[in-house]
C-alpha cells in the first residue's frame, strides 16, 4: 500500500497503489485522510485505480474514511474503481453511499 | 544444538528416573540406566558415557563416589540429585567435582537447566587439556556476534590465513598476526611480525603478559578488538576458598559461597521468570553489600528494559526510586564487558560520569547477562557464540569497599548461571503463554461451535443443512435457525469482515441481537433497522457485517432481506437459478440505513443456497478464486439432488479446489430445500 497525494487547485488527490485489507495499508489512508484534514483540506479524492487487492476489510476502511471526512465538514470523491472494488461495494450495497468517478476531471468538478 | 549425548542414569528414584528419562530421551539423547555406582561402570566399560546424573544422599558414600568417577573418567561431568540437604553437604558435593546439583524433585526446566551446565562442563574439558587453567578470547565476529574461543596450550595463533586458530578477517589483520603462548601458567601475547601491529590496553607491544580483563587490538587501536579472560570464575571462586579452609575459612565467606551455590541450585528449579530475577537480585545484593540492584533485559526493539528492581532488605524498588546511571548499563549491554566503579568522587571515572553522580551514587557494578550457545567446532577450539539478554546492575551511595575482585568474579558467575536459568524460564513462560492462549481459544471454539444450531434442521416443509468452517479456530462467519411460534421457519446467515477473535466477538453479539428479535409481529425491515441502529454505535469501526435474513411458510412464501450479502441463488428442479439480492447495505456503517424486503415463492424441490464469501474466494495454489462461475455450475448439475446432497458437493469442491493451500477466510453454507420429494 504506497500513497501519493497531489495538490490540484483545493483539492487532494490521493494515488493508492497496492493491497487494502485488514491490517495492510489500511491505517495509512486513514491516517493520511486525517492530516490533511487536520491541515484544512476539505475536498478529498482517492485514487483507486492502482489498487491490486481489496478484501472486505479494506471496503470497511473505505467506509470509516468516508465517515471521518463528512464528520469534518469535508467531502470524499472515489476515482477509478478497479472491477473487483466495485463488485464488492454492489455486493455490499455500499456503492450509492459513495460519489464515485472514473475520470479525474469529473470528479474535480463535483466538488 | 542437536548433537545426541549418551547419558547414564545411576540410583535415581523411581519418579526422577523416569522424568529424566522421558525428558532427556525426548530431546534426542541416549540414556542408560543402571541401579548404582558399581552397575554403572561396568556399562561404561562397554560404552562412552557422555554424562552421568547421580543419586547421592547425605548418609551414603555419595561423596567417595563422585570423586572417584572424577578420578576414574575426569571429563565426564556429573550431575548429582539429591533430596534437600543442608548447606555443607552441597558445598561438599561441589567439591567433590560435581557439575551441577538437583534438588528433588527434579522438573523438566531444572533438569534442562543442568544439563546444560554439564555441557558446559564437557565442552570447556574438551577444549582444555586438563589441570590446566582455561583462559578465554572474546571478540565480536563479522555479524557483530560475541564469540569465544578458548586457548589451548602450547600456543593460539591469530591472523587472517586459514590455519591459524583463530581466523579474523577484517583489514589492519595481518596473514599471521600475532599469537598467545602458554607457559608455566602464564599467558603472554606474542606479535608474529604483523604489518600494522599488535596493541595491549591502548599500548603498541612486541611481546607482553596478559592479565585478566586485558584488551588487545589487533592492527591499531582501531582495530579488531579482543579481550583476554582466565579462569573459570566458579572454580576460581572454589579454589580460592579451598586454600582457605585449610587455615580456616571465615563464617562469613564461608556462608556467601554456600549462598551462591544455593541460588544456583534454586535458579535451576525456578521457571517462574519474575521470582527467579528477584532472586538473582537479592543474591546480588548480598554478594556485594550494595544498597540496590536492577535487571534490564532486552526486549523486543532491542531496547533494555527494567524488569527487576529491588533494595537490600529484599523488596521491590518504588518506581520513583528508578534513577539508575544510562551510561554503564548501555555500555556493559552494548560491549558484553562488566563494568566496576568503586567510587564516582575520585580519579578519571568522575567527570564522564557527572549525570551519575549527580543521582547520588557512588559505585557501580554492572555484569552483562549472557547466554552462551555452541555453534560450531571451527579449527581447533571450540567456538562459542554468546548472546547478551541484559544485564545485571547494582549500585550504592557508600564507597565500594567491598567490591574485592572475588566479588565481581562472583558476580560474574552469578550472572551467567541466572543468563541460563532466566532463558530457559522465557522459553518455560512462552510454551506456558501459548498454552494458556491455546485453551482459551479451545474453550472459545467449544462455546462458538455450541452457540449455532445443530447443523441440519428438518421440518415438515423444509429441510435445512449447513457447515461452517471457521479459518482459525474461531470465526467471523455463523448461520442459524429460527422455529417460529406460528408455523414458519427463519434462517440467517451473517459474515463479520475479518476473521479470528475480533470478528467472533462481534459474530456472537449479531447473533444474540437477532436471536432475540420477535419475528413473528415485527416486520423484517424493522428488525433489521432495529438491529443495525443498535449496532452502528458500538463503534465496531471499520468491521461491518453482511447479513441474509429468511423466513419461509409452509406454503412456499419467503421472504427475506439481504443486508450487504452475497446473494445466494434460488435453484429450481429444472437448473434455473435466480439471486436474491433485495434489501440494504451491511449492518454495522451506518445508522440511517433502510431495508427493503424481497418475497420469492418456493415450489416443491426448489432450494435455496447460502454461502459466506469464503466459498467463492477460497484460493488453489496459482492463486485462482473458486469464484461464482463454478458454483453456478456446480448447482446447476445438482439441481435434482435433495438439500444435503448438494451442501456436500459443494463443500468437497471447495475443498478438492483448495487442496493444498491455507483456508484465508470463514467458510459458511447453507442448504434449504422446500418439500423435497426424498427417494
Amino acid at each position: 500500500m504506497k500513497i501519493d497525494v497531489r495538490t490540484i487547485g483545493d483539492a487532494k488527490i490521493l494515488d493508492c497503489s497496492g493491497k487494502i485489507t485488514l491490517g495492510e495499508g489500511t491505517m495509512s489512508i486513514r491516517n493520511t485522510v486525517r492530516d490533511l484534514l487536520n491541515s484544512g483540506s476539505k475536498k478529498i479524492i482517492l485514487n483507486l485505480a492502482e489498487i491490486k487487492y481489496i478484501d472486505s476489510a479494506g471496503i470497511g476502511e473505505l467506509v470509516s474514511t468516508y465517515t471521518t471526512v463528512v464528520n469534518n465538514e469535508g467531502r470524499l470523491k472515489l476515482l477509478n474503481l478497479t472491477n473487483k472494488t466495485h463488485q464488492l461495494l454492489t455486493i455490499t450495497k455500499l456503492l450509492t453511499v459513495f460519489d464515485t468517478f472514473d475520470n479525474e476531471k469529473a470528479a474535480l468538478e463535483s466538488f | 544444538m542437536n548433537d545426541s549425548f549418551t547419558i547414564m542414569c545411576t540410583g535415581l528414584n523411581p519418579s526422577e528416573e523416569s522424568c529424566a528419562s522421558t525428558h532427556l530421551s525426548q530431546s534426542g539423547h541416549q540414556v542408560i540406566l543402571s541401579k548404582n555406582f558399581a552397575e554403572a561402570r561396568e556399562k561404561m566399560e562397554a560404552q562412552r558415557v557422555d554424562m552421568v546424573y547421580f543419586q547421592a544422599s547425605e548418609s551414603d558414600r555419595a561423596l567417595d563416589t563422585i570423586k572417584e568417577i572424577g578420578r576414574l573418567y575426569p571429563s565426564l561431568p556429573v550431575i548429582v540429585v539429591c533430596e534437600q540437604a543442608p548447606e555443607s553437604f552441597i558445598l561438599e558435593t561441589w567439591r567433590a567435582g560435581a557439575a551441577d546439583i538437583l534438588i528433588s524433585p527434579v522438573t523438566t526446566q531444572s533438569l534442562e537447566a543442568s544439563f546444560q551446565r554439564g555441557l558446559n562442563k564437557l565442552l570447556s574439558y574438551k577444549s582444555e587439556q586438563k589441570d590446566q587453567p582455561s583462559a578465554r578470547l572474546f571478540y565480536l565476529d563479522e555479524s557483530g556476534q560475541e564469540c569465544r574461543v578458548t586457548i589451548k596450550p602450547p600456543r593460539l595463533s591469530i591472523g587472517r590465513l586459514s590455519d591459524n586458530d583463530l581466523v579474523i578477517g577484517p583489514m589492519g589483520v595481518s596473514r599471521r598476526h600475532a599469537e598467545v603462548i602458554v607457559q608455566d601458567d602464564e599467558y603472554l601475547l606474542h606479535d608474529v611480525g604483523s604489518k600494522m601491529g599488535t596493541y595491549l590496553n591502548g599500548e603498541k607491544i612486541k611481546r607482553a603478559k596478559l592479565k585478566n580483563g586485558d584488551r588487545i587490538q589487533l592492527g591499531g587501536t582501531q582495530g579488531t578488538s579482543l579481550t583476554f579472560h582466565t579462569g573459570d570464575l566458579l572454580q576460581t571462586l572454589i579454589s580460592s576458598s579451598n586454600e582457605k579452609i585449610d587455615t580456616g575459612l571465615s563464617l562469613y565467606e564461608y556462608k556467601e559461597i554456600g549462598h551462591l551455590f544455593a541460588t544456583f541450585r534454586a535458579l535451576s528449579s525456578c521457571p517462574v521468570l519474575d521470582e527467579l530475577l528477584a532472586m538473582v537480585v537479592d543474591t546480588a545484593i548480598e554478594l556485594t553489600g550494595a544498597e540496590r540492584g536492577f535487571i534490564m533485559l532486552k526486549e523486543k526493539n532491542g531496547e533494555l528494559i527494567i524488569r527487576c528492581a529491588r533494595n537490600n532488605n529484599k523488596k521491590p524498588l518504588d518506581e520513583a526510586c528508578f534513577q539508575t546511571s544510562q551510561r554503564v548499563p548501555q555500555e556493559v549491554f552494548k560491549t558484553g564487558r562488566p563494568v566496576v566503579i568503586k567510587d564516582l568522587d575520585l580519579g578519571e571515572e568522575s567527570e564522564t560520569h557527572d549525570h551519575t553522580r549527580q543521582l547520588g551514587l557512588r559505585s557501580i557494578s554492572c555484569v552483562p547477562l549472557r547466554y552462551l550457545t555452541v555453534r560450531d567446532s571451527a579449527h581447533t577450539s571450540t567456538v562459542v557464540r554468546t548472546e547478551t539478554i541484559g544485564v545485571l546492575y547494582i549500585d550504592s551511595s557508600s564507597f565500594g569497599a567491598r567490591m574485592s575482585s572475588t566479588r565481581i568474579d562472583a558476580l560474574e558467575t552469578l550472572a551467567s548461571e541466572a543468563s541460563i536459568a532466566i532463558y530457559n524460564a522465557w522459553l518455560y513462560k512462552i510454551s506456558q503463554d501459548k498454552r494458556k492462549i491455546d485453551e482459551q481459544l479451545a474453550l472459545a471454539r467449544e462455546i462458538q461451535q455450541a452457540l449455532l444450531p445443530e447443523p441440519t434442521r428438518d421440518l415438515e416443509y423444509v429441510r435445512a443443512c449447513s457447515q461452517n468452517l471457521p479459518c482459525y479456530d474461531i470465526g467471523g462467519d455463523y448461520f442459524d435457525y429460527f422455529n417460529l411460534e406460528n408455523g414458519n421457519f427463519g434462517f440467517a446467515l451473517g459474515d463479520v469482515a475479518g476473521k479470528g477473535m475480533p470478528a467472533a466477538i462481534l459474530a456472537s453479539l449479531i447473533q444474540g441481537m437477532f436471536a432475540a428479535q420477535n419475528f413473528c409481529d415485527i416486520s423484517l425491515p424493522s428488525i433489521m433497522v432495529n438491529v443495525n441502529r443498535n449496532l452502528v454505535p458500538r463503534g465496531t469501526g471499520n468491521r461491518f457485517v453482511t447479513f441474509f435474513l429468511g423466513i419461509v411458510d409452509p406454503d412456499g412464501n419467503c421472504n427475506y432481506i439481504n443486508a450487504g450479502h452475497n446473494p445466494p441463488f434460488l435453484l429450481s428442479r429444472d437448473g434455473s437459478m435466480k439471486e436474491l439480492t433485495a434489501g440494504g447495505m451491511v449492518l454495522g456503517i451506518m445508522a440511517d440505513a433502510e431495508y427493503e424486503m424481497g418475497t420469492i415463492m418456493m415450489q416443491p424441490d426448489d432450494h435455496l443456497v447460502l454461502f459466506s464469501d469464503g466459498v467463492t474466494e477460497a484460493l488453489n495454489t496459482s492463486g485462482e478464486e473458486f469464484g461464482l462461475g463454478r458454483l453456478v455450475d456446480l448447482l446447476r448439475a445438482n439441481a435434482q439432488a435433495t438439500a444435503p446432497e448438494i451442501l456436500s458437493r459443494l463443500h468437497e469442491a471447495v475443498l478438492s479446489f483448495s487442496a493444498n493451500t491455507p483456508q484465508h477466510d470463514d467458510i459458511t453454507m447453507m442448504v434449504l430445500g422446500y418439500r423435497e420429494s426424498r427417494r
